[in-house]
């Protein structure tokens, strides 16, 4: 037997958490993190039939049905029993405001079941000092306030309307 | 502190998003130049100290503030959270677009309450205090109006987001309420340094600082 060498690590994030799913052999194993590294735990984690399928007419019931939940342990990581091939979805909820999800397609392989692909907000590599973020964001505050400023002036002098 | 995007039902969103756009119209209204840049100041503030984790012990930590600007703006508190916000969840996918009412409204409301709370405590600086005991009578009350500013713009985000969340049928109220406090309390004490400082800082060197949104609360 191969071992479960099929691997395929993904990164989803919302809100500055980072949700990681892997599927290998006959399991999904994943890992929820907040932005910077801290582990998500205790969280609500469910399985769920992907809400929408382009293609294929599917069955209603099937597409958004819970098919297993799970928490978190005490380092942010989960695991489910595969469920065979198909499009899922994977959300994580804490209950405190923290959510996230991943879309996560899983094929059958010589040694079970892979995830081929997986999608959802991929997010940059946390940085600690994110300099260009920063810069960008300052120069639309400097923008507004100059539109702002702008506005204002016209306001109190209305002698410079034309 | 943000909720997510999906975390809150429809109707608490639409409620959210409704409480928001009023009270960033009432904060416009009060725009005016001498406040304007105190107000894109803050923004910038917020904008940047709300994606600076601090790491303290197993977790990390970083600045709101919103208190501190509620009791310097007063309802202005609405717009620049709201843009500072908007900015954050553009750049930093922090929170979500279609939360972006309901995390105005958690940050901004309890930062017009220090406001208005706040304002008996700074107000003695127009007297022209040259004992001493006034002095530091004074100046110990600014620190005060930093520390109160920090508890009351955390304490109501932690109260609001608590009943955004059991509204959307999450948990039981009072649960929600200690578990969201308790990660919050690191917050709360860095921002209770914080803004004492700042204010304490201000009232000496600038305190004309709090009478920029005196004339909107009339």
């Amino acid at each position: 037997m191969l071992g479960s060498a099929l691997l395929w690590p993904n990164l989803a994030a919302a809100h500055g958490l980072r949700l990681s799913v892997s599927a290998q052999g006959q399991a999904i194993a994943g890992e929820a993190s907040f932005a910077d590294g801290s582990p998500l735990v205790e969280a609500a984690v469910e399985l769920r039939g992907a809400a929408t399928v382009a293609d294929e007419p599917v069955d209603n019931t099937l597409r958004d049905r819970r098919l297993a939940r799970s928490r978190t342990d005490a380092r942010g990581r989960f695991a489910f029993p595969s469920p065979g091939a198909g499009e899922y979805r994977i959300v994580v909820d804490d209950g405190l405001g923290h959510r996230s999800e991943l879309r996560l397609t899983l094929q059958e392989d010589p040694s079970g079941v892979a995830a081929t692909s997986a999608t959802g907000a991929i997010e940059a590599e946390h940085r600690h000092w994110p300099w260009r973020q920063w810069l960008s964001g300052l120069g639309y505050l400097l923008g507004l306030f100059g539109l702002a400023a702008w506005w204002l002036a016209r306001r109190r002098n209305p002698a410079t309307r034309n | 502190m943000h909720l997510a995007d999906g975390v809150l039902n429809l109707s608490t969103l639409v409620a959210c998003a409704a409480l928001s756009a009023g009270g960033i119209a009432l904060g416009l209204r009060r725009l005016s130049a001498q406040s304007l840049p105190l107000a894109a100041l803050f923004a910038a503030v917020f904008f940047v100290v709300g994606t600076v984790h601090i790491p303290i012990g197993v977790g990390s930590v970083h600045l709101v503030l919103n208190g501190l600007i509620g009791v310097l703006l007063g309802w202005l508190a609405f717009p620049v959270i709201f843009v500072a916000l908007s900015l954050q969840a553009l750049l930093f996918s922090f929170g979500g677009f279609a939360v972006l009412g309901a995390n105005t409204l958690l940050l901004a409301a309890p930062a017009v309450l220090a406001h208005f709370a706040l304002r008996p405590l700074l107000g003695r600086s127009t007297a022209a205090a040259t004992e001493l005991h006034t002095v530091t009578a004074h100046r110990r009350g600014l620190l005060l109006a930093g520390v109160l500013a920090a508890t009351l713009g955390i304490g109501g985000a932690v109260l609001g987001a608590a009943v955004m969340l059991w509204s959307t049928g999450q948990d039981a109220l009072l649960g929600l309420i200690g578990l969201i406090a308790l990660a919050q309390i690191p917050v709360w004490l860095i921002d209770a340094a914080v803004s004492a400082l700042v204010i304490a800082t201000l009232g000496r060197v600038l305190p004309r600082a709090f009478d920029l949104t005196r004339a909107q609360s009339r």
